[in-house]
């Protein structure tokens, strides 16, 4: 695993000794090269994991998730070329050089053996995405968003650690590998039940689940397009990761302690979707659409089947390029428009065409069109859900008639319709902005003719 | 003999070649449009091979090619059966597609965008290959999906216009709902049988649940615009004509019978599920029907007149006679297709003029495209050795003789009547009397771009039902004798029809307008449909998402009782726990007095 | 010659990221041979060593 850290930390004296002009280039390519060097790990021979060291190890569940954290730094960076265009070359090199530990940070959490490196590292992310936010997010209530982000994240965590202080002793190892082979099952008493929601709550929160989400859509908006990017591809797949690895040791708890959450996700999906087909402002909307897409991967992890572990693996990473494709896209209106409404950037398909069609894609994939791996994912967690209850049918079902309806009226509302006065004079889209697109759509699609990688542990 | 197979892959390879071409940047130039024509043309001309070998020798094909994936238990991989309804809707609608891409080079040619048209149509029609071709319900989905999707991308083609982008929306809608039905039974098939394949699921249990079979109608329903999810369709005709003739009249919606068709195996035992057909078709083709009476724009018409036929489809299905219904689908293609071109060829003729009462007298000025109008017409309504007859008739004739219940007869019956009504309506309005539109447009129908499509389609409209139906075996024993009166009960009732439509038309001419009646705003108003369910629902829905969802639980109570609750609890703590009150001069004054005390004390 | 320099003043920092991944290929292996050095002592894993072969630890 040091073949990845060692040139990601290398990449802070590439940026710091790079010509000022020079910056975007040398970043992208470093960051692409890294690219190259984790390829490998998308290749798990066998079920077996890759064991790097004591410390750092990889599998078919985390390798998807630390090469979509790889992949996202060269977008995030071009995304955020135009951003930063007017601030100095060193506030440009800080900027990058909070990305880089940003990345640093996630490639150690999403490849520690042990739960407690993983907690350590999980609190770490928080401090360069902090800072992203609260610095270079565009409007005053960005220092809310940031309070807003630090303070449910951390409320949710702290009891994690207690929690995980007391499996130590009373297991011996925080060790996965370990673990795996070492659980008891849990007793059922009250206090199990407590140490369930100790250990879930923290992941919960940064997933978001229904009702702990208020943090997610401030801080969305708030961000700079390179903070909304990481933090809806990746950062929330941190919560879906983390509760991936520790169900293994809340059995059978789960079984009982689930329903009251399953039900909050499913409901807390159907009311954020309608959030979504009443809102104006663009970020929020992914914000919100982002939310209840994650429920569904909330709803699969606690219904702990084979098929919903791998809906719930596969809609992580097609909700991650998804969103971040959509936030990048807002982005590109926001530089043109000079605002987050839709209706002020109604009928761009006639000025900007191949916008268009990356609006087109990006909308469909967040729908679900088959054979796209987001279908894949929710197919795989409403078929899991419906065998656990035909009830649920109604809310999966419900649900997938929403996001579509706000998916196209989204598209409808920024690409359709009359275009207004006020865009005449918009500059044409770059070739940064049209690669950066074709960047999300990419993977997507090859992803869709191979998904079996992206099914993780129990395909 | 694996000509079969070869031909088949032949024709979907050609068909996605001009997509292919976007690599090559060909589809910059002029060509393209009469490229993509080209090659549906080479595609249903090796389409016809293995349709001849099927009727030929009977013998039905799956391809199955390669390895999606397999997950667990399910193997998912990418087959297509060809059996005998893929195998002759296959160059039905290519037959179709064909024409009507022609048609489409003289209506769109003054469109900018013009290649990009004719993309969308050639994936649309790929789409529906996929459909129709697949061998799991998977792959099935996909094509499923993919209609409704290029469904929403063509009715909304003129961008531009608000009602355009509605109605996109509306049939992104209501197809969804039907949606839910589909995903219902790909989840209950995956639970109980464990397979999407078809072979595997009609071979095992036959005595299914009622949930999965009502899944598929619900799908049915969506796609198919029956009662209850119909109002997409007549919405959609805000799309370019083409389009109308294409998606929302020969295929696209005949996606939801020919669900329903596929999955026969696992409904003919099934009564309940059966009747439920018969009724909602019933329901559908009365319902339409009426609707269509008094509309006045005659794209509306078609489309309600399509709407009605599909429910006669649907209660095709109910009867238990799903090649019947097939048979249905086949010659509908024909002349509603045509129906479509020749409305279009008068909407364009007219400068984009629909209304009918704005018409009339287009006999002499328009004669090719009048008498197709009329054969369409004469088709739909099911007259004598035209293509229409050879199905419709048949179908009344087995609803009549089957033991089913009277009332959905009588209401069949009566919509059968209805056809008659309003294609009367058609001809009377447009073709015949004096002109009523204004006298500026210049009126030129002889554009082989126009007349050969039609003139193909027309050939079709009058001999495709006779050779489909000469052709094919019957796969059940049809009804063999029956009493006369019963035998020309369908001719009756469409006569009836004729009678009665073209007095009322002479005397609504003659006759001052009364006050309309509450009949008369039923059918104008469709029933009332979408004052009383169209409109409600979603406006409910939306008032949901934003007073409770938005407004009362994200930015009050969720805002309130956590975060706002912990700051304000944290404030009141602290203030009252500190001893520091901000009382500046308090303190300055006690600490006056203090001094002042101690002063006087010591002192 | 001169422009030669000036590249490498201009695009020597390419070397960083190639060179941070040499370095931590080395302290992979390194480390790997760390984890495997006692593998002949278990059962398991034990094999007959060949003539000239060392045990892997000392």
């Amino acid at each position: 695993m040091l073949k990845i850290i060692i040139p990601t930390i290398m990449l802070f004296p590439v940026i710091w000794y790079s010509n000022s002009t020079m910056i975007w280039i040398n970043m992208t390519s470093c960051s692409l090269m890294i690219n190259l060097m984790t390829l490998p790990l998308l290749n798990q021979a066998g079920n077996n994991s890759n064991n790097f060291s004591l410390t750092f190890f990889s599998d078919s569940l985390s390798s998807p998730l630390l090469m979509l954290t790889v992949w996202l730094l060269p977008l995030m960076i071009m995304a955020s070329q135009h951003h930063l265009m007017k601030e100095s070359p060193t506030r440009k090199k800080l900027y990058l050089s909070m990305l880089i530990s940003l990345q640093m940070f996630l490639i150690m959490t999403f490849s520690a053996t042990e739960l407690i490196l993983f907690y350590i590292l999980f609190e770490a992310t928080l401090i360069p995405t902090l800072i992203i936010i609260t610095r270079w997010g565009n409007q005053t209530e960005r220092l809310n968003a940031g309070l807003y982000f630090l303070f449910y994240t951390l409320i949710g965590s702290l009891p994690l650690l207690v929690a995980l202080i007391y499996v130590q002793i009373s297991l011996g190892s925080l060790n996965y590998l370990v673990m795996n082979m070492w659980f008891q099952d849990m007793s059922s008493s009250w206090s199990s039940n407590l140490l369930w929601l100790a250990c879930i709550m923290a992941f919960m929160v940064k997933m978001p689940l229904y009702g702990l989400h208020l943090w997610l859509p401030k801080a969305h908006v708030e961000a700079p397009i390179a903070g909304s990017m990481v933090l809806a591809a990746v950062l929330l797949k941190l919560g879906g990761y983390g509760m991936l690895r520790l169900t293994i040791i809340l059995n059978p708890t789960t079984k009982i302690m689930a329903y009251p959450f399953i039900m909050l996700c499913l409901w807390g999906m159907i009311m954020t979707s309608s959030i979504c087909l009443r809102q104006t402002d663009l970020k929020s909307l992914i914000a919100y659409s982002s939310v209840s897409h994650m429920a569904l991967v909330i709803v699969a992890i606690l219904m702990q089947t084979p098929w919903s572990f791998m809906g719930a693996t596969a809609l992580m990473i097609a909700h991650g390029l998804t969103s971040s494709m959509l936030f990048c896209l807002a982005n590109s209106n926001y530089e043109r428009i000079h605002s987050r409404t839709m209706l002020l950037a109604r009928g761009l398909q006639a000025f900007l065409p191949l916008m268009a069609t990356w609006w087109l894609l990006a909308s469909l994939t967040n729908l679900a069109l088959p054979p796209f791996i987001n279908l894949i994912g929710e197919l795989f967690v409403i078929m899991a859900s419906f065998s656990w209850s035909n009830v649920t049918i109604t809310m999966t079902g419900l649900n997938m008639l929403i996001t579509a309806l706000y998916s196209l009226y989204m598209l409808t509302m920024t690409q359709r319709g009359k275009f207004t006065y006020h865009i005449h004079n918009i500059k044409p889209s770059h070739t940064r902005e049209n690669t950066l697109m074709s960047m999300h759509m990419l993977p997507l699609i090859m992803l869709t003719f191979n998904p079996k990688i992206i099914m993780g542990l129990t395909y | 003999m694996n000509l079969y197979t070869s031909f088949m892959l032949i024709t979907l390879i050609i068909l996605s070649l001009p997509l292919a071409t976007n690599i090559l940047y060909v589809h910059k130039n002029k060509a393209y449009a009469s490229y993509v024509k080209l090659s549906i043309a080479y595609a249903f001309i090796t389409s016809i091979i293995p349709t001849t070998l099927f009727i030929f020798s009977g013998q039905e094909m799956i391809i199955s090619n390669w390895h999606w994936m397999i997950m667990q238990t399910l193997k998912l991989t990418l087959s297509f059966k060809l059996d005998y309804f893929s195998i002759l809707f296959v160059p039905v609608a290519l037959f179709v597609t064909w024409s009507i891409m022609e048609f489409s080079m003289w209506y769109m040619h003054a469109d900018p965008n013009i290649n990009q048209f004719f993309k969308y149509l050639l994936m649309f029609l790929i789409t529906m290959l996929i459909l129709v071709t697949a061998n799991n319900l998977f792959q099935l989905f996909i094509g499923w999906e993919g209609v409704g999707i290029m469904s929403f991308l063509l009715i909304g083609w003129w961008y531009g216009r608000t009602d355009a982008n509605t109605a996109a929306l509306q049939a992104i809608l209501y197809n969804r709902i039907g949606d839910i039905g589909f995903i219902l039974t790909m989840a209950w098939f995956l639970m109980y049988s464990n397979t999407w394949e078809f072979q595997q699921l009609f071979m095992l249990d036959n005595n299914l649940d009622m949930l999965p079979l009502v899944g598929l109608l619900v799908a049915a329903t969506g796609k198919s615009a029956q009662f209850g999810l119909h109002p997409w369709l007549p919405s959609a005709m805000e799309g370019p004509t083409p389009v109308s003739a294409l998606l929302h009249s020969s295929t696209m919606v005949v996606a939801g019978i020919f669900l329903l068709i596929r999955f026969h195996p696992l409904m003919e035992n099934n009564n309940n599920i059966q009747t439920l057909m018969l009724c909602l078709g019933a329901i559908t083709t009365l319902f339409t029907a009426i609707c269509a009476l008094t509309q006045n724009d005659i794209k509306k018409i078609v489309a309600f007149s399509t709407s009605s036929q599909l429910g006669l489809m649907m209660v095709t299905m109910g009867i238990n006679q799903p090649y019947l219904a097939f048979l249905h689908i086949c010659n509908h293609a024909f002349f509603k297709a045509m129906l479509f071109m020749c409305s279009g060829s008068i909407i364009h003729s007219l400068n984009d003029e629909q209304d009918i009462r704005k018409m009339g007298g287009l006999f002499k000025a328009m004669p090719f495209t009048s008498s197709s109008l009329i054969i369409g017409s004469l088709a739909l309504t099911g007259m004598p050795f035209l293509t229409g007859f050879y199905s419709k008739d048949l179908i009344i004739e087995s609803t009549s003789t089957s033991n089913t219940n009277a009332w959905a007869l009588l209401i069949t019956l009566i919509a059968t009547s209805l056809t008659a009504v309003y294609s009367t309506r058609i001809i009377f309005y447009v073709l015949l009397g004096q002109p009523r539109f204004i006298s500026m447009p210049i009126i030129n129908e002889n554009n082989p771009l126009l007349i050969n499509p039609i003139k193909r389609l027309v050939i079709g409209s009058i001999f495709a039902g006779f050779f489909l139906s000469f052709n094919i075996l019957p796969m059940n024993t049809p009804q063999m004798t029956m009493p006369t009166y019963l035998k020309l009960m369908a001719m009756a009732v469409t006569l009836l029809g004729f009678v009665l439509a073209m007095e009322l038309n002479i005397m609504t001419n003659n006759l001052k307008l009364k006050i309309p009646s509450s009949t008369f705003k039923f059918s104008n108003m469709l029933g009332f449909f979408p004052t009383t369910m169209h409109r409600p629902i979603p406006l409910l829905n939306l008032y949901m998402g934003q007073n409770t969802a938005s407004s009362l639980l994200d930015l009050t109570w969720l805002e309130k009782t956590m975060p706002k609750i912990m700051s304000k609890t944290q404030m009141t703590l602290s203030t009252t726990i500190s001893n520091q009150k901000g009382l500046i001069k308090l303190y300055f004054m006690s600490f006056i007095a203090s001094a002042l005390m101690m002063f006087l004390l010591i002192s | 010659m001169v422009n030669l320099l000036q590249f490498v003043r201009d695009h020597w920092v390419h070397v960083l990221v190639p060179m941070g991944y040499v370095i931590g290929c080395y302290l992979d292996r390194k480390n790997d041979e760390k984890l495997t050095a006692f593998r002949n002592k278990s059962v398991l894993y034990r094999r007959e060593l060949r003539p000239n072969e060392e045990v892997t630890w000392k």
